[in-house]
């Protein structure tokens, strides 16, 4: 119970993830910008230094980061708990930065110390939130579907983490036994199925129905994705490291949990009291979409029957850029309205005419973004899988337009926590709710 | 057609609790109304009369008491009366009002396009004069809406033009009613010191939206209880800084309930 007196513990403030989810944007254009540039490298093998500094850009500076941030909002929401210290996470964040920027540097010039020391950052920080989140848990009233994957997430964000680590020491003097590539794909699939799926999955089920005006999910679903997660990561990573058949059993276990998210989904979609999908919406359910695909391959590497670095990228681009990109732009699209409102109009709500969501956002900027982004994603994978340094120079010119124009979008979202913007718009306000 | 409740059009699938409490409110006032106010209509005198349903003698009757004295369920009174077209359907309060006396707001072009149309129908409430009556066209029965602007002392009429086509009116039933309908009016009941706002089924942020402004209008000793579905993390800090106090329980799985309560005056 939240009492009466006093101020309530669950104060959240709205800058806190506003930084990392900007920085993140960042990210997402940098990297997309990265693609064209790096064409030729992309249509050869993905151990290049310069795409393994583009991966990170993409797997920390912006999918890490971006789900950090949106965390620092949703924990309050979708947990019910305050967050346990800002002051954590605001150095959290500066050490993450930091160690990002110097990963994907020294990765780019493949200097391997100084990628060690920049990894060492990241570790830091990533301990730094696992500790936040913990502790933020703490007398939990329930330990729900959300819940467990949210602790499932920071266990696989952590096994990463350290696995990374390991991975930078190898590479100064080796000491990890057995084939470098298999141990190279256990590290990026602890990364996707430890910390980004349970993340996703955990949160979708929460979010989603906020915003779809569906009814929370609920039945056999959750025990599969539950149960998927937690037998069949472990397994596709130690069969990856040690037997290729608990690879084969691990990833089937992951796939009924992705189907059953899918099921999920799709239940809510049908159930919809909304009737029109904004763009945000239609960013997470495409990148639902990009899940299947990606699934598929997976399955077929896990069983051996494809194989070759050239699929292997592909099968990233579609996990990496489609689903995990896709379904995180949707909840940013939705996530920076919100905090941008809750910090410049939320006060004001209820005492003059405030504007909604919806008019803070910029339609015509999304559906360029969505549609740019998509064709982009579903284009590289295509491009790299047939290896054409063209084709991936065109998807990633097109990617790139996609990143710009999402960034626009959010820009002009920020923009309004500006203090001049925002007075502007509030004068605007009441003749616009008229209209 | 459905006089307002969130019987028709809602989708059952969501399983929330308070719909069912909704439409017995809705019988309820159904059933309170007077034979002699149904009777205004001369679509209801073969359907009063088919039932046995004296509508002269027994006009000061309620339709419940009528029912009841010609030994027939209220439900079928309440459905011949939908069938014949009036069925006690449009309040008295709406009958006979002009163009000019509606303001109406059409959102389902908004809806189509994916933009969110609250604020222009609170911009439309809130210019309305007192004699005015909104009616907001929709793709579908705006159940959420009913609480929000009951809050705001606004009883409401549905109609069901087709599945994806509502129009609901949005009027006063007190004594600042319409002018036609002042004669037949109730006179306000005493404002409770307990007023309840459902923003269940509302998309962020606008359950913080509704209760912030609820909260200009709560007067002093009355409690605003909000019943939503989940805690509402974010609202809190803005209760702390206007200074009111309140406290959140669970009364019931998916349900939580904040009692909010106005800061004391100053001395």
């Amino acid at each position: 119970m939240i009492g009466p007196a006093g101020r309530s513990p669950a104060a959240p403030s709205a800058s806190l993830p506003l930084r990392f989810l900007v920085a993140a944007g960042t990210a997402l254009v940098l990297a997309a910008l990265g693609v064209p540039w790096l064409a030729g490298e992309l249509a050869g093998h993905y151990y290049h230094p310069r795409v393994v500094a583009l991966t990170h850009t993409v797997t920390l500076g912006w999918i890490t980061l971006a789900i950090m941030g949106a965390s620092y909002q949703l924990i309050p929401i979708v947990l019910e708990r305050p967050l346990w210290s800002e002051r954590l996470a605001r150095w959290q964040f500066l050490l993450l930065v930091t160690g990002i920027v110097g990963m994907v540097g020294h990765f780019f010039i493949a200097q391997w110390s100084g990628l060690l020391w920049s990894a060492g950052l990241v570790a830091l920080a990533v301990a730094a939130h696992v500790i936040n989140a913990a502790l933020s848990m703490r007398g939990l009233r329930a330990w729900t579907f959300t819940a467990w994957l949210v602790v499932a997430a920071l266990a696989g964000l952590t096994l990463t983490t350290l696995f990374g680590i390991l991975l930078g020491i190898d590479r100064l003097a080796p000491f990890l036994p057995g084939a470098f590539f298999p141990t190279l794909h256990a590290h990026f699939h602890l990364a996707l199925l430890g910390w980004v799926l349970p993340m996703v999955l955990g949160v979708a089920a929460r979010v989603y129905p906020m915003f779809l005006l569906a009814p929370e999910p609920r039945g056999r679903g959750a025990r599969v994705q539950l149960w998927g997660i937690a037998l069949g990561v472990p397994a596709v990573v130690a069969g990856l490291l040690a037997a290729p058949w608990l690879a084969a059993a691990g990833a089937l276990a992951v796939a009924a949990a992705v189907a059953a998210h899918l099921a999920w989904v799709l239940g809510m979609v049908r159930a919809r009291r909304r009737p029109a999908l904004d763009w945000g919406l239609r960013f997470v359910l495409a990148g639902a979409g990009f899940l299947v695909p990606a699934t598929l391959l997976g399955l077929g590497f896990a069983a051996g029957l494809l194989s070759g670095p050239r699929l292997g990228l592909a099968y990233a681009v579609l996990a990496l850029g489609g689903w995990a990109s896709l379904t995180i732009a949707g909840m940013m699209l939705k996530i920076v309205p919100f905090l941008v409102w809750y910090q410049v109009y939320a006060p004001r709500a209820g005492r003059e005419p405030v504007p909604t969501l919806a008019q803070l956002s910029w339609p015509a900027g999304e559906a360029a973004a969505f549609a740019l982004l998509g064709a982009g994603v579903a284009g590289l994978a295509l491009a790299v899988a047939a290896g054409e340094a063209g084709w991936v120079r065109a998807a990633g010119v097109v990617l790139a337009a996609g990143g710009a124009a999402f960034a626009a979008t959010l820009a002009r979202v920020v923009h309004h926590a500006t203090p001049c913007a925002a007075r502007r718009a509030a004068a605007s306000f009441p003749q616009a709710a008229a209209r | 057609m459905s006089h307002g409740c969130g019987c028709e059009g809602h989708d059952p699938r969501d399983g929330r609790e308070g719909v069912r409490p909704r439409i017995a409110r809705a019988l309820e006032a159904r059933a309170a109304r007077t034979v002699a106010e149904v009777s205004a209509d001369p679509r209801a005198l073969a359907a009063l009369q088919r039932l046995g349903i004296n509508h002269c003698c027994g006009a000061h009757l309620t339709l419940a008491e009528a029912a009841a004295a010609a030994g027939r369920p209220l439900a079928e009174l309440l459905r011949a009366l939908d069938e014949a077209g009036v069925a006690g359907t449009r309040p008295v309060a709406l009958a006979g009002l002009d163009e000019a006396a509606l303001v109406r707001v059409d959102v389902r072009e908004d809806l189509r396009q994916g933009r969110e149309p609250f604020a222009r129908i609170m911009a439309a409430v809130r210019g309305a004069g007192p004699g005015q009556v909104v009616v907001l066209r929709a793709p579908f029965e705006p159940v959420p809406l009913y609480d929000v602007l009951g809050r705001r002392g606004l009883a409401h009429w549905s109609e069901r033009h087709a599945d994806d086509d509502w129009s609901v009116w949005f009027y006063r039933a007190g004594p600042a009613a319409a002018a036609p309908a002042a004669a037949v009016a109730a006179p306000a009941p005493a404002p409770p010191s307990t007023v309840t706002l459902d923003v269940r089924g509302l998309e962020p942020p606008l359950p913080m939206v509704a209760v912030l402004e609820r909260l200009d209008t709560l007067a002093a000793g009355e409690v605003l209880e909000v019943i939503h579905d989940r805690r509402p993390m974010f609202l809190y800090p803005q209760l702390d800084d206007r200074g009111f106090a309140h406290e959140t329980d669970e009364p019931a799985p998916g349900t939580v309930r904040i009692r909010i309560r106005p800061p004391a005056p100053a001395p």
